[in-house]
């Protein structure tokens, strides 16, 4: 027995090259998994404590109609019912001047936060401040000592809210009282609530106001209490709705990217197969002398078994350490989309969670074992005679690959099936995108032999004997080679998918785009974040804009945000006329002709698809909202595209709004200039209009359509990286491949150069094969690369998102794909090609 | 007097500015006191001086120019069968250190208040306790600068309007509330010299100090809806100043005695980290319309029982002997419960006592409170 495995060590060892790519390979694939594992959950637990920080014990919130809530509110509840723990909160989003990160400003009223949230302020050592001025002197604050720790003075820093600076002196620390929760406060000031207030501008305005019941009938009793003394536009609702729909938001973001991270496995678990399976090939003679000599098939089984699982293992230490490494990387990628598009956090540090790094290394060693199950089974099959005929194998492939495609294609319909089954989860929509691709992938080899024979027609003129015969090469060593080739098309199938699908996404939303800005100036105050009251243009200042020669229609639009019982729902009020309203909103469903008289006359809406989508509303259905007056339901009378919003907005004509909510705000105007008139000119003579009131953004139309597919491609970012690494990791599958198939040719190419083949025609022949094999992998890829994006756009982004979108094929992202795979296959090729320049000729004859 | 006990709470309040689940760690005395130094360095609120003028009723109303400031209502009651209550209804103010700016918020605010509410049940043997703070924005606590008025969100304190030492005193919390009526037949008394306290000479901190010793209650007590007429006496306490506890000083032992024939003893005694007591330690006893000065040599004071609470493991002092040679009384001094420990954010005990002794080996009875601060 110890012969066995001493002659497993020494076969190891000299191949530590090849062994040494695979391994690498593997670790990859399992470095993706855990990266993406790691910064998800990071960000995930990150803004999960953020979130915990700031809602803390609560279990309801009253929020205001869309001014806010008066903070005279708090009063009447306090005094005017039973409730007991009830805490008034004004927060906000402001910006760090020195970091440039976001942050949450909480003001809190320390005499109502018993049991609210859990953390208590210590006196700021460094600060010359009395603890107590953070009640009475304005602009004090508390942090975190994490986040002191990120500025370089820890007195005071200075914030940007609501676009002016302000300095603030920090005379306490945030001293978190469950450890746990520590991260949450990393991105977070505390201030008393006057404080606030005067930074966020929200004089004489609570964002909310937490309430804390001990159980169901207290709640009950309490909220029937509330509702009794406050208006009716004030709600309450559980504290938790927040957090849910961020939840949901964010779970659609990371599975997708999970699905990602094992798509790379996939690839990785390839190259194990192959791996596994080349080395049983090359010690088919050894296997076949060990069974003579009595080695039973379960030893030799074990055998195969054990080394995978050592190469398992190895490839697992290493990919957790890099997946470490590339988690970081992520980390600010994923936090940046998530913030760019969701809310504001910040992740200063990566944690490390031992339960990701042990599901990633047992994910590795099971997919390492599940790669090996089959070559190891096959080694058992080796019999002492089988071992002798070289042609063995590649007979015995040709004879199970009809089975190959044929469990493929049952794959492909099993994912079809699934696809098509009126179930919209996004976990069943990735699964079934799973199998589709794993059936198509299972294609590769069926594909290959038909694609080399079709090579073989057309060009078996064309080219040199020698040519021909390293394109029939290729054919002779399928067994080998289309393991690589699936792995590579996979590879190059999944970039072409996910570069379609961001493509088809991009030009949908630029269309959008195109379609909706039909003004040719946008005015708005400078964004803020949600949660934060959006802040209105100066109606003396509206005036004046209109009254420009210059101009010659002004769209108002309100952009607000109603406080429902399934969570905040995006209000767009709109003030213009029927024409630049049909032109500029692209109905889905509704009918055209109709619909426009009844918006601007009854209590009517209009719904964006995502809305749609989510809350399963179709053209007739009532929704209840808020009004002043209480509940009131309005029809939807159309659903229309909108990329704006994933979580979906709901528009409505401006007369309605007024007359229900009683509020006239303008958060931004669009403007429709003199075809003749220079934008930049109306820009600046605007902008010296606005000098006197709050500051706005003015902005043409181009820029404004710059600025949004900026943002569009930033959320990218993530996905081109794990596309990036998917490639890298299929080349190394290649390249482990090619030098598999060169040692397995030595002989064949020693005999060719001691007839006269030249190292330069040999190079040649070598760089030639390589590039087959790309061409082949990138041909095949392109098919799937297709259904993988249709598949996206159809079923994942449409479930994840709400949003259709039409499939845009690319000729430039499929080239793109070819192209990549030829490049990484013929890169690939360069290590062998020179390796077997180097090897002498007799040495390898010798081996006969 | 409650001078310590005030300042230290009202720091505290500070330093567990926002709640906890009120599971902070307790902070204990030194740090409090370090607390305390560091308080002073405003500027902005005056120093207590000698030879005051007082002014009442304007007196009974805040002094916002000075850093803290305390209502102290104590008081014995029985129904008519008997059934003896005993309560504690407290105000603290305390002034902030501010700028002067001129802010925005409403919600800013110079002064923040304190209340503790408890009332011990004689016959159930229970202690109910509560402890509130505000701020006084919004009218949510405050008081009057002319008369006494002081509230805070629903307990509260109020004049009648045509007597200034008629009062309405009234809270609820959670099933427990009282309601009412003091009325003063004597004029306030003040304490140490003219209403001068000195708390440290070593350290020169004082305060204004005096006192309504002896105001007749009635009223009804509530627990659970169910209504108790009380009738019974209240000892009021004011005091105010901008300075705090000193340095060498580890608590206090405060006694304010009802005692038959109309006798009313205040004494406390400040005791030193040496384990000496202060010899700032004063106190007063009013025999019908003569006041006695008292001070650490005229009185002397033997714990004779001690209480651990089960709580907080805290060891209280829970019986006295008290002599006064001077005046030939000797009284013995025993709390109604044992359990009647304040456990919010600071931790003290105060609760109703029962006197028992002889004036001039005359025997007498009486009802009392007793505060003590700073054990461990």
């Amino acid at each position: 027995m110890l012969l066995v495995w001493k002659s497993s060590i020494r076969y190891l060892f000299r191949n530590r090259t090849y062994l040494l790519f695979s391994i690498i390979g593997i670790a990859m694939g399992v470095s993706v998994v855990v990266a993406i594992d790691l910064a998800s959950k990071t960000a995930g637990n990150t803004f999960k404590f953020a979130t915990e920080a700031v809602v803390g014990e609560a279990t309801h919130k009253i929020i205001g109609g869309p001014n806010g809530l008066p903070d005279k509110i708090f009063k009447d509840i306090k005094f005017g019912t039973d409730v007991k723990d009830i805490a008034p909160i004004v927060e906000g989003i402001v910006t760090i001047s020195e970091t440039n990160k976001k942050v949450t400003l909480l003001g809190i009223d320390p005499f109502s936060e018993y049991g609210f949230r859990n953390f208590n302020i210590i006196n700021s050592i460094e600060s010359q401040n009395n603890f107590d001025s953070l009640l009475s002197v304005p602009n004090t604050v508390a942090v975190s000592q994490a986040f002191l720790e990120t500025l370089s003075d820890d007195t005071s820093f200075q914030l940007i809210s609501d676009d002016s600076i302000q300095n603030v002196q920090i005379v306490g620390i945030i001293n978190p009282t469950n450890s746990i929760n520590q991260i949450g406060f990393e991105s977070l000031i505390i201030t008393d609530i006057s404080t606030a207030q005067e930074i966020l501008n929200s004089i004489d305005i609570l964002t909310r106001i937490d309430l804390k019941f001990q159980d169901e009938i207290s709640s009950k009793k309490g909220i029937s209490q509330i509702e009794m003394i406050v208006p009716s536009s004030v709600s309450i609702i559980p504290s938790g709705t927040r957090q849910k729909t961020v939840n949901e938001i964010t779970k659609a973001f990371n599975l997708n990217l999970t699905a990602l991270s094992l798509l790379a496995l996939l690839v990785g678990i390839f190259l194990i197969y192959n791996t596994m399976t080349f080395s049983i090939i090359r010690r088919r003679n050894i296997i076949g002398i060990l069974r003579a000599i009595g080695v039973t098939q379960k030893n030799i089984f074990l055998i195969f078994i054990s080394e995978a699982i050592f190469l398992g293992i190895i490839s697992v230490v290493l990919g957790v350490f890099l997946g470490i490494l590339l988690a970081q990387t992520l980390l600010e990628l994923i936090t940046r989309t998530i913030n760019d598009v969701f809310f504001a956090a910040n992740v200063y540090q990566l944690q490390i969670d031992l339960f990701v790094l042990i599901k990633g290394s047992l994910l590795g060693i099971i997919a390492s074992l599940i790669a090996a199950v089959i070559p190891s089974y096959e080694a058992t099959r080796i019999t002492p005679i089988s071992a002798m005929i070289q042609s063995n194998r590649e007979t015995s492939f040709r004879k199970i690959l009809p089975l190959v495609s044929i469990v493929g294609l049952i794959f492909f319909i099993a994912g079809c099936i699934l696809l098509l089954l009126p179930l919209s989860g996004i976990e069943i929509s990735l699964l079934s995108l799973g199998c589709v691709t794993f059936g198509l992938t299972l294609q590769v080899p069926a594909c290959t032999i038909f694609l080399l024979k079709a090579f073989n027609y057309f060009f078996k003129n064309i080219f040199s004997t020698l040519t021909f015969a390293a394109v029939r090469n290729i054919g002779a060593s399928l067994s080998r080679i289309s393991i690589s080739i699936a792995a590579l098309s996979l590879a190059v199938a999944v970039t072409i998918g996910i570069g379609l699908m961001i493509g088809s996404f991009r030009s949908t939303v630029e269309d959008w785009l195109n379609y909706s800005l039909v003004a040719d100036i946008y005015i708005s105050p400078p964004s803020v974040d949600s949660g934060q009251l959006q802040k209105s243009i100066n109606t003396t200042l509206i005036q004046q804009i209109t009254n420009l020669d210059e101009v010659n229609y002004v769209t108002k639009l309100l952009a607000t945000e109603l406080q429902t019982t399934e969570g905040t729902t995006q209000l767009a009020v709109v003030d213009s006329n029927i024409q630049i309203l049909s032109e500029s909103i692209n109905l889905k469903k509704g009918n055209n002709s109709t619909v426009w008289k009844s918006f601007f006359t009854t209590n009517a809406i209009f719904v964006s698809e995502p809305y749609a989508y989510k809350n399963d509303i179709k053209i007739g259905d009532n929704i209840q909202l808020p009004t002043i007056s209480g509940l009131k339901p309005f029809e939807v009378i159309g659903i229309y595209y909108d990329y704006s919003s994933s979580r979906g907005v709901i528009l409505i004509n401006r007369t309605i709004y007024n007359n229900n909510w009683n509020d006239i705000r303008v958060t931004s105007l669009a403007l429709h200039t003199e075809t003749a008139s220079n934008s930049k000119s109306t820009i600046a003579k605007i902008e010296k209009l606005s000098k006197p009131y709050h500051p706005i953004e003015i902005q043409s139309v181009k820029e404004i359509k710059e600025r949004s597919m900026d943002i569009f491609d930033r959320t990218f970012d993530v996905t081109s990286v794990l596309r990036l690494i998917t490639i890298v990791v299929a080349s190394i599958g290649i390249l482990s491949s090619l030098i598999a198939f060169q040692i397995e040719k030595e002989k064949e190419s020693a005999i060719l150069r001691a007839l006269g083949v030249t190292t330069n025609q040999f190079q040649l022949l070598t760089f030639f094969q390589t590039s087959i094999i790309g061409l082949i992998s990138g041909l095949v890829a392109i098919p799937i690369g297709i259904i993988i994006s249709w598949v996206l756009i159809h079923f994942i982004n449409q479930r994840s998102f709400g949003w259709s979108m039409e499939l845009d094929i690319s000729f430039w992202i499929i080239i793109q794909g070819l192209l990549i795979s030829i490049l990484a296959s013929m890169c690939a090729g360069i290590y062998p090609t020179f390796k077997n320049k180097s090897e002498s000729i007799s040495k390898a004859l010798k081996q006969e | 007097m409650k001078i310590i006990s005030t300042l230290t709470i009202l720091l505290l309040i500070m330093i567990l500015v926002v709640g906890c689940k009120s599971k902070a760690e307790p902070l204990t005395i030194p740090n409090a006191i370090s607390l305390l130094q560091n308080s002073s360095s405003s500027d902005q609120f005056y120093s207590v001086t000698p030879n005051k003028q007082f002014d009442f009723p304007r007196d009974h109303g805040n002094h916002v120019n000075y850093s803290t400031e305390w209502w102290y209502f104590t008081g014995n009651l029985k129904t008519e069968e008997n059934r003896h209550f005993g309560y504690q209804l407290t105000f603290f103010r305390r002034g902030l250190p501010n700028n002067n700016e001129k802010r925005e918020s409403k919600w800013a605010t110079e002064n923040i208040y304190m209340g503790h509410f408890t009332l011990t049940d004689t016959t159930n043997n229970t202690f109910h306790q509560f402890e509130k703070f505000n701020r006084n924005s919004f009218n949510m606590a405050g008081s009057s600068d002319k008369h006494l008025d002081v509230w805070i969100d629903k307990w509260f304190v109020t004049t009648d309007s045509n007597n200034p030492l008629m009062l309405n005193v009234s809270a609820k919390e959670s099933g427990i509330s009282i309601n009412f009526q003091l009325e003063s037949d004597r004029d306030p008394v003040l304490q140490g010299d003219n209403g001068y306290s000195v708390k440290s000479r070593k350290e020169n901190s004082a305060s204004y100090y005096y006192s309504l010793p002896r105001m007749d209650t009635t009223g009804i007590i509530s627990i659970s809806d169910k209504n108790y007429k009380v009738k019974g006496t209240t000892w009021l306490d004011r005091e105010w100043t901008s300075k705090g506890l000193a340095r060498n000083q580890e608590g206090w032992d405060w006694f304010g005695l009802h005692i038959d024939k109309k006798i009313d003893i205040m004494f406390y005694q400040l005791r030193l980290e040496s384990g000496d007591i202060d010899s700032s330690s004063s106190g007063i006893m009013i025999n019908d319309d003569n006041h006695i000065q008292l001070n650490n040599n005229s009185v002397q004071i033997t714990v004779t029982e001690h209480w651990k609470s089960s709580q907080t493991d805290i060891k209280y002092p829970s019986k006295w002997n008290i002599s006064i040679p001077s005046e030939g009384l000797e009284l013995t001094i025993k709390p109604y419960i044992s359990n009647q420990e304040l456990t919010g954010i600071f931790k003290y005990w105060e609760g109703a006592v029962k006197i028992k002794g002889t004036i001039n080996e005359t025997p007498i009875t009486g009802s009392g409170y007793v505060e003590l601060t700073g054990y461990q």
